[in-house]
């Protein structure tokens, strides 16, 4: 696959299909992002589309010093935070559901998925930068130092607040165990 | 190393993060502690129910969708505009224009911050109310923060280029006309009639110009 150093430089030189190749190997990434975070299949794609349009009018200033993954990720995640935002002044309410287990799923799924609802909902609880970390670290398999980049503050800042969510999580999934016995 | 201190890093260290001494240390202490591997199973019960959520399956057929609709609005945006391209290409800018973004983000947070309590020098109170929640939204809006919360540590920090293209674009996009006519008013009267909006949404080196010696002169710390 062409480096993506030259797949930018091919963009910034009006290739089209250049673009349209960050394109595809980005979408999917990007619409998985503001899925988790808008809960709105057409939402998360609308605001993929609008990542790759600012990507697009921005790109002659992108200077490659950070990488170009995590400006696209820092984009779409400020793009969330506005719809979010938006959402929010209509009253907008999501029901924090995730997608059930298919009908063919054993007994140990049902389970599975009941265990991955209750995390979700102690994740939902987390303060806004927190769930931002957790996500980043454990969902995109991002390092400390490419979380700094997208939310652009200091590695140790991260790191604080990744082990702040561990301990959060920790204590509100304790809180939902007990409240169960 | 003690229990207390090995559970410190256990986030550290199931995220990959430790370096190979202090990894070591604590494989050697997890391998003597039942407690501490106890919670290091916990840990990981979160770790993969986080990782594991399950996503809704796209096929090829949605992939190619999404990317035929970029595309053609970007088709529809036609190519980069040349002067765009060389204000940003062009050495200098490259100095001026995080200054420029800066001066503009410190001045809309200001006057965002101070509200209808500031009075300009011979005026009266002009900004009224309905303009105070427009600013309120504008300020955020205009940090370039990931989530805003850092607003005034990230004005202290150098922006790059893109950054400043996303001001634009927030600029052209983010707002309602009646929000940009307010947001253009409070700047025009900060500016003493200079259209500072305007010139900032046009993007040419002359206005940009025209605009940063502006600021300059104005904020000279900027």
């Amino acid at each position: 696959m062409e480096g993506e150093d030259r797949l930018v430089e091919r963009a910034l030189n009006g290739e089209e299909g250049a673009f349209e190749e960050l394109v595809k190997q980005y979408q999917a990434p990007l619409y998985y992002l503001a899925l988790r975070f808008v809960r709105d299949e057409q939402a998360a794609a609308d605001l993929t589309q609008t990542t790759f349009l600012r990507v697009f009018q921005g790109l002659g200033g992108f200077r490659q010093r950070s990488s170009l993954k995590t400006w696209l990720y820092r984009i779409t995640i400020n793009l969330c935070k506005n719809y979010l935002r938006d959402r929010a002044k209509k009253g907008y309410e999501n029901s924090g559901e995730i997608d059930p287990p298919s009908h063919a799923n054993p007994l140990q799924e049902l389970i599975k998925h009941e265990d991955q609802r209750r995390i979700l909902k102690a994740w939902e609880q987390l303060p806004e930068r927190q769930q931002l970390t957790v996500t980043l670290k454990i969902q995109e398999g991002m390092k400390y130092h490419e979380i700094a980049e997208v939310l652009k503050c200091s590695v140790g800042a991260v790191k604080a607040n990744f082990h702040h969510a561990c301990k959060n999580l920790k204590a509100i999934l304790q809180e939902g165990r007990d409240e169960m016995s | 190393m003690k229990c207390h201190r090995v559970q410190q890093f256990l986030p550290d260290y199931i995220g990959d993060e430790l370096s190979a001494q202090k990894r070591q240390q604590v494989d050697q202490h997890l391998t003597e502690c039942p407690d501490c591997r106890a919670t290091l199973r916990a840990l990981h019960e979160v770790w993969d129910g986080l990782a594991q959520q399950s996503r809704p399956h796209k096929d090829e057929q949605f992939w190619k969708e999404l990317t035929k609709g970029v595309m053609t609005e970007i088709k529809s945006k036609g190519p980069m505009h040349e002067d765009k391209k060389r204000a940003f290409l062009f050495p200098g800018w490259r100095v001026l224009l995080p200054a420029t973004a800066a001066a503009i983000a410190i001045i809309v947070g200001v006057i965002a911050m101070r509200g209808g309590l500031w009075e300009p020098p011979g005026r009266g109170p002009w900004i009224v109310q309905g303009d105070q929640k427009v600013l309120d939204k504008a300020a955020p809006d205009l940090s370039f923060g990931p989530l805003a919360m850092e607003a005034e540590d990230q004005l202290e920090q150098e922006m790059t280029l893109q950054e400043v293209s996303l001001v634009a674009e927030a600029l052209n996009t983010s707002f309602q006309p009646e929000e940009q006519m307010t947001i253009t008013d409070v700047l025009t009267q900060q500016f003493n009639g200079e259209d500072l909006y305007g010139q900032l949404q046009g993007l040419t080196e002359g206005d940009l110009e025209e605009l940063y010696q502006l600021l300059a002169a104005k904020y000279p710390y900027s």
